[in-house]
């Protein structure tokens, strides 16, 4: 039995909120801002810019007006903007996009060498001897012979072998510093030297499987150096802005006569291939030479007819390849680029005398993987050809055709050619590769870039049944399951963008009939998920291609337990992106669930967090869109599917008990089986949850909406199960970070949430009065909390609150229909006598705490509370009991006590708050009003 | 004591002049204060030296006086008397006319070889008092002659063809006949051409047992020095080019082109003193080091500017 | 200065979006802040305000997964101190004296919460209060009528003029209401 002598005070006064008078509005800031067109005089318009009094006028116009203001600069900024879309920059011809492909394409585990005098080995400890030279006697001979550039067998010469891939690719960039500081050291002769020993290790084809990025290395210096030259010549051409037109004149011939020494210089080069590489590396140069575009075209043709003498086929197209690489830049003739292609038809059986020899010793490079080093330059060469011209289209593919081996030419033009052009001509393409028989390119190398040729441009309407079959015809022919499906993956595309779901799932069948056979599936994962990932981002419809009848059989391909989840994953993502916003097809549902099983079922103890959330988040979405309209029987029967497939996912089942609750809800008034129905879903599938804290944030939840609904017995079984599981939760949990969180703030709020809630909860007539709040307390005072934890003071200071409102003859809030105690007993004296007690008993526990609080020495939060619980008491309590107002008057002198550990404001406010108390109740309640001036008066005095 | 800085500048950036061209410039002068000097003189110089190679130096003592410089240009120009220098930038301007008044009375054409050298230039002394020492400045420049028409040799095709047979010459029959067969034909576009134009034509692998190596075309200079009395003759490379790398495809006409290097080469001269001719050297290298070549004789003359390009771009 | 106001999403459990004629009006670059009295459930709907502006802040309703977000939060926009509290701490439920005691203890010149699903912008003791109600009308299990509204704040000085969105039907009805600090 408590000590005290509690009596609630009843409310005799009304809270007023002074309901601000709102106006509705039309203007208001998130407007969409309308571009009004302003009236301005036609007249000065058609004038615009050539009457400087119209001019004026307008200038005022727009400096009165913001809002026209406005408007000229959104005409400037649109103005902009369509200037930006016209001149679209052409990025089609650049190289730098392709070489990083190739660098990455054309690797090699053997080892390079590389010979320059440029560097010193890194490592070689000789190299301070190098440094005595021997002297030659013809010394001053040699002064009059013109001086080889590339002659340096003066024993500066290092070769440097056995490089790693890394190591060499490192040298160069070595190279390309030392080119460009002798430049700027003004050691011109030097960065040319460089740059023609560089040019001279391209004739070396010793790692023939590293020589595209070979290529690539050597070339970018090349490009450096001829960056250099050109700039330097167009700073000295161009001259300072300022000076006479003689002095320009003049500068701008001597950068002509220095231009021409470059190109007297380079002529001279004794080797033939750096000779060449050289001229073409500042061929741009040749612009301060002559302007003319036939001179351009004079000189590449010259250097076209040049390069017959490389007799390598591998050094000559990838020399052509430089060639037009420098030319499109400056000319945009074709004729010497087909002329290359002239020269390079006469040379490519050269190339297949090669690849015989590599059939023969494909220890050295197999005969496919010779073919496609040719591939970047022949892709890029075609690619400038064709590029803006349709000249040589037609001219090309007949020339192929007659072509003995054309398999890489034709490789190369399905990769370069304008997707329109080969589409117009699929048919005809088709008929090609199926006539191709070329060593070391396949068949299915073919079809697959003509996959991904009509996948970027679909044939004629008319034609694309026919041509599909054709190609299928082909494709099906191919026997090595490799081949096949290699070819296959791009041709998915084409299929599923072009064709109906009918044709998708023939695909799909005949993919899943073929990789059966021998268990091909097993080597093939990963471009069967590329297919499947093809078609879900071609197709239109993700939900028809889920009912495919082969759609799920080819889900059995995978029979990797881990390759399977992520396929699944992939499709219920693009699901997720996809879909429509609803589905209520029972097809549809029926294969989601058969995905989310297969991922509900990977799940086990070892998962991952990341990868349960994943999963989860995945499945939760379509059990979101799975919506059978008006059928709500139907959807809660899914919901009960659902629980019985997803069994190890948590937050799947948080999920699916908001469904519920969502679907009670949009019954309302219909059928109360029906919600209970799914209240008692809701209360089944809570004890599976895992978190304590989820579950009683459930519970809480359809309490509520059981109490809303009129379900009594069900409300009191939720909140019973909630507060049950309150000395469950644990005092911390893990959060996204992964740090500990502790729960007691949440359980002080979650409490208080359940407070509020019990107030309109009435009394069970099998429980007693209050059961539920008493049930609160009890659990409260078991539960363990932190040492000197606040948390179950605040819980006590607001069951005051909730109990204060208990006393009250109305209640602040009702559920319509449900009757709550004020009705149900009618302010009955016994049930008030019984709401004091159990408040003298809260306060009670309440000072117990404070104690503690005060014995470890909390002095602030222990006057804090002291002055909350000063203010129920104040507020809620009958202040003529001595007991009480005595109590009143210790806690103000408690909280006195630690005023230097008090805010400033906080006691002053307190007293405030008294005053207005005192004010409210003067003349509704003249007793209480006095009692409260004594207390007063006892708090000034004490 | 200040710094003097000095340099001659002329007033055509290429520094090209052709005989009986005025040569205008002038001398720029830096100083970081006023400096004294006891005259500024300027000297204009065109010399044909001449020299015996290593091996004729012994043999030829009788005709020492045939390799005796040439003076071509000779003449001088007091700029200042002796005075001062005032700080900071002074110029003094020239005039000089580019005329040969003795024999040979004609300005060769600057030329740069082994043995022989045509070099023209400016040189321009401060003579200071008997403390400071002179300072001298060098500045060369070129002659060149007058573009003239070509001969009739300039449009006559220089046709060959290289084969075992065609080596008779140099080989015994026996040799000839363990060589491999090959057929090499081609053509210079012509015997006689321009300094400033490239030299032409054209080469073809007809058919070959050996694989070839490389083709290089030699650009030779032969010179002449002495009278008829004894001379010495020595033919010296001047630069080689390679035409064909590797073994190249048969039947595939390759082009030659050669630059002719400036300053190494000059219209072909014959004079009753020194004669400086040049030749080409067609080489054929096979895999095994084999050699074969073939000689042509070429005419060089001048028939176009300096920079031919020059020509195209003038209206710009 | 811009100041937009909103809670109680329940995305994705109670509603998919918000609703679309809401989505329209906002546009990203136009608020300057954002407070949310909670209820905004998951990361999307977060990243989803941060699109909106880049000052976001939130306390935590009963239903937000994120542990970290404070219970209660004050911030400063112009001259005024403004209080931010989810509300199902409350007892009872919306009490205008439970609400001043928070007014007061934060010592905020308007005091802004949520949990009722009801807008609500009323003065007390010279003090303002609001609540944005739910921006996309989730359901509330104890009451049945939810409209979906929020709030936008045009603070300028010691001025807060307050617009109220409410989705009335179909129809996007805009309520403009003045207050002026004391």
């Amino acid at each position: 039995m408590a000590n005290l002598e509690w009596v609630c005070v009843p409310r005799c006064y009304e809270v007023r909120k002074n309901r601000l008078a709102g106006q509705a509005t039309l203007d208001h800031p998130l407007k969409q801002q309308a571009v009004t067109v302003v009236n301005t005089n036609p007249l000065s318009r058609a004038l615009e810019g050539t009457d400087p009094l119209s001019q004026f006028a307008r200038q005022d116009e727009e400096l009165n007006d913001p809002l026209s203001q406005m408007v000229t600069e959104f005409d400037i900024k649109s103005k902009r903007r369509e200037r930006d879309r016209t001149e679209p920059e052409d990025n089609t011809l650049q190289w730098s996009s392709r070489r990083l492909g190739i660098l990455n394409r054309f690797t090699t585990n053997e080892k390079l060498s590389l010979s320059t005098s440029f560097l010193v080995a890194s490592g070689s400890l000789d190299g301070g001897s190098e440094s005595i030279k021997a002297q030659t006697v013809v010394a001053d001979k040699t002064k009059y012979r013109l001086e080889q550039l590339d002659h340096f067998d003066d024993g500066s010469m290092r070769h440097m072998m056995d490089l790693t891939q890394q190591e060499y690719i490192q040298r160069f960039e070595q190279l390309k510093q030392e080119l460009i500081q002798s430049w700027h050291n003004d050691q011109r002769v030097k960065a040319l030297k460089i740059a023609i020993q560089c040019a001279k290790m391209l004739a070396d084809t010793t790692v023939l499987q590293f020589y595209p990025s070979q290529y690539v290395l050597i070339t970018d210096i090349l490009d450096v150096f001829g960056k250099l030259v050109y700039e330097r010549l167009r700073a000295k051409g161009s001259g300072d802005p300022a000076a006479s037109a003689a002095t320009l004149e003049r500068e701008r011939e001597a950068a002509r006569d220095t231009c021409q020494n470059w190109f007297y210089k380079i002529a001279s080069i004794r080797e033939l291939l750096p000779r060449l590489y050289l001229e073409l590396s500042i061929f741009k140069c040749y612009e301060f030479l002559s302007s003319s575009s036939e001179e351009y075209e004079r000189i590449l043709q010259r250097l076209t007819h040049q390069l017959r003498g490389l007799a390598d086929p591998l050094v000559s197209s990838y020399a052509r390849c430089y060639l037009v690489r420098k030319g499109v830049t400056l000319t945009p003739s074709k004729t010497y680029i087909r002329e290359n292609f002239t020269d390079l038809f006469v040379i490519y059986p050269q190339i297949f005398r090669f690849v015989a020899r590599f059939n023969l010793h494909p220890e050295i490079v197999t005969a496919s993987s010779y073919l496609q080093l040719y591939a970047p330059a022949f892709d890029y060469m075609l690619l400038c050809l064709v590029h803006k011209c349709e000249l040589h289209t037609q001219d090309m593919l007949n020339e192929c055709k007659q072509l003995k081996n054309n398999g890489a030419i034709l490789m190369s033009i399905l990769n370069s050619f304008k997707s329109e052009f080969i589409a117009t001509n699929a048919l005809e393409f088709i008929d090609l590769i199926n006539a191709s028989e070329t060593p070391g390119i396949s068949k299915s190398q073919l079809l697959r870039s003509l996959g991904s040729c009509v996948s970027s441009c679909a044939p004629l309407q008319e034609q694309r049944i026919c041509f599909l079959k054709t190609a299928f015809e082909t494709i099906n022919k191919l026997t090595d399951p490799n081949e096949y499906i290699n070819c296959v993956e791009t041709w998915a595309v084409f299929v599923s963008q072009y064709f109906t779901i009918h044709e998708v799932n023939r695909l799909l069948g005949e993919l899943n009939a073929r990789m059966c056979l021998g268990k091909a599936y097993e080597k093939h994962y990963s471009q069967l998920q590329n297919i499947l990932t093809r078609i879900m981002q071609n197709y239109r419809s993700i939900e028809l291609l889920l009912i495919q009848p082969n759609f799920l059989p080819y889900l059995d391909l995978f029979q990797k337990e881990s390759v399977r989840v992520e396929v699944c994953k992939n499709i219920l993502s693009f699901y997720k992106q996809n879909s429509e916003e609803y589905t209520c097809d029972a097809v549809v549902t029926n294969a989601l669930m058969y995905l989310g099983k297969i991922l509900n079922d990977s799940v086990n103890a070892l998962s991952v967090e990341d990868e349960r959330r994943q999963i989860s988040q995945l499945i939760n979405v379509f059990i979101h869109k799975v919506h059978f309209g008006r059928d709500l029987e139907q959807q809660l029967s899914f919901y009960v599917e659902a629980r019985g497939t997803f069994s190890n996912l948590d937050a799947v089942y948080v999920t699916l008990v908001h469904a519920a609750c969502k679907l009670a809800n949009r019954n309302r008034a219909k059928s109360t089986g029906f919600i209970k129905a799914c209240i008692a879903y809701c209360f089944i599938t809570i004890p599976s949850i895992g978190a304590v804290q989820q579950q009683m944030n459930l519970y809480l939840l359809c309490g509520q909406l059981a109490l809303q609904n009129l379900c009594l017995g069900q409300a009191d079984a939720c909140f019973e199960a909630a507060l049950q599981l309150v000395n469950e939760l644990p005092a911390a949990t893990v959060d996204f970070d992964g740090k500990p969180r502790s729960l007691e703030s949440f359980l002080v709020s979650y409490m208080c949430n359940m407070l509020a809630t019990l107030i309109v909860v009435p009394d069970s007539p099998e429980q007693g009065v209050l059961y539920f709040l008493r049930l609160l307390l009890e659990v409260v005072g078991r539960h363990e909390f932190k040492p000197n934890s606040t948390a179950p003071i605040i819980i006590y200071l607001h069951s005051l609150d909730m109990l204060y409102v208990q006393s009250l003859e109305k209640y602040p809030y009702h559920i319509k229909g449900v009757v709550s105690n004020d009705n149900l007993y009618g302010h009955d004296p016994k049930f008030l006598q019984e709401v004091n007690n159990i408040c003298a008993q809260v306060v009670d526990a309440i000072l117990l705490q404070l104690k503690s609080l005060g014995v470890a020495q909390q002095q602030r939060p222990q006057a804090e509370l002291a002055l909350e619980l000063f203010l129920r008491i104040v507020r809620y309590a009958d202040l003529e009991k001595e007991t009480i107002a005595q109590l009143a008057v210790k806690l103000w002198l408690l909280a006195n006590k630690a005023q230097t550990q008090l805010d400033v404001k906080t006691l002053p406010q307190t007293l405030r708050i008294v005053e207005i108390l005192y004010k409210q109740v003067k003349d509704a309640s003249p007793s209480q009003a006095q009692a409260i001036a004594k207390l007063l008066l006892r708090m000034r005095n004490s | 004591m200040g710094s003097l800085l000095f340099d001659i500048k002329l007033k055509r950036e290429n520094k090209v002049y052709h005989e009986n061209d005025m040569l205008l410039g002038c001398v720029q002068f830096q100083c970081s204060q006023e400096t004294k000097h006891e005259g500024i003189m300027l000297y204009l110089e065109g010399i044909v030296n001449l020299q015996l190679s290593a091996k004729t130096v012994g043999l030829f003592d009788a005709f020492y006086n045939s390799v005796k410089p040439i003076n071509l240009l000779q003449n001088s120009l007091e700029l200042s008397a002796p005075g001062k220098l005032s700080a900071g930038r002074s110029e003094f301007h020239f005039e000089l006319p580019l005329v040969c008044k003795k024999e040979p009375r004609i300005l060769y054409e600057t030329y740069h070889g082994v043995f022989i050298n045509v070099n023209y230039q400016l040189n321009c002394t401060v003579k200071r008092n008997f403390l400071g020492k002179s300072m001298t400045k060098i500045q060369q420049f070129c002659v060149q002659y007058k573009p003239v028409a070509l001969g009739e040799d300039s449009l006559k095709v220089v046709p060959f063809s290289l084969s075992p047979d065609s080596l008779q010459k140099n080989a015994s029959a026996k040799e000839r006949l363990s060589m491999p067969r090959f057929l090499i034909t081609g053509r210079l576009d012509r015997s006689e051409s321009c300094v400033t134009t490239p030299i032409t034509g054209s080469i073809t692998v007809q058919h070959t047992e050996a694989a070839i190596k490389s083709i290089e075309m030699q650009l030779v200079r032969v010179e002449t020095c002495g009278c008829d009395e004894g001379y010495s003759k020595d033919a010296t490379e001047i630069q080689t080019i390679q035409i064909a790398d590797g073994n190249v495809l048969p039947k595939l006409e390759l082009p030659i082109y050669m630059v002719l290097p400036r300053l190494f080469t000059c219209p072909t001269l014959l004079t009753k003193n020194f004669k400086i001719e040049f030749e080409l050297n067609l080489v054929v290298v096979f895999k095994e080091d084999y050699t074969v070549s073939e000689n042509f004789k070429i005419v060089l003359k001048r028939s176009a500017g300096p920079l031919l390009s020059k020509i195209t771009t003038a209206g710009r | 200065m811009l100041v937009l106001v909103l809670g109680d999403l329940h995305i994705p459990h109670r509603c998919s979006s918000l609703p679309a004629k809401f989505k329209k009006l906002l546009v990203p670059g136009r608020i300057h802040h954002i407070l949310a009295t909670g209820n905004i459930c998951t990361k999307e709907s977060y990243d989803y305000l941060k699109s909106l502006a880049n000052d976001v802040h939130i306390v935590r309703g009963d239903f937000d997964e994120n542990l970290t977000y404070p219970e209660q939060k004050v911030v400063t926009v112009g001259q005024f101190r403004i209080g931010l509290c989810h509300g199902h701490q409350v007892v009872p439920r919306g009490d205008p004296e439970a609400l001043a005691l928070i007014q007061r203890q934060l010592d905020v010149d308007i005091l802004i919460t949520g949990h009722t699903y009801k807008f609500e912008a009323y003065e007390h003791g010279n003090k303002f209060y609001i609540n944005p109600g739910s921006a996309t009308g989730a359901f509330n299990p104890l009451d049945s009528n939810v409209v979906p509204s929020f709030v936008l704040m045009d603070i300028q000085s010691t001025t807060v003029v307050t617009y109220v969105y409410q989705l009335i039907g179909d129809e996007v009805k805009v309520e403009r209401i003045e207050y002026k600090k004391i």
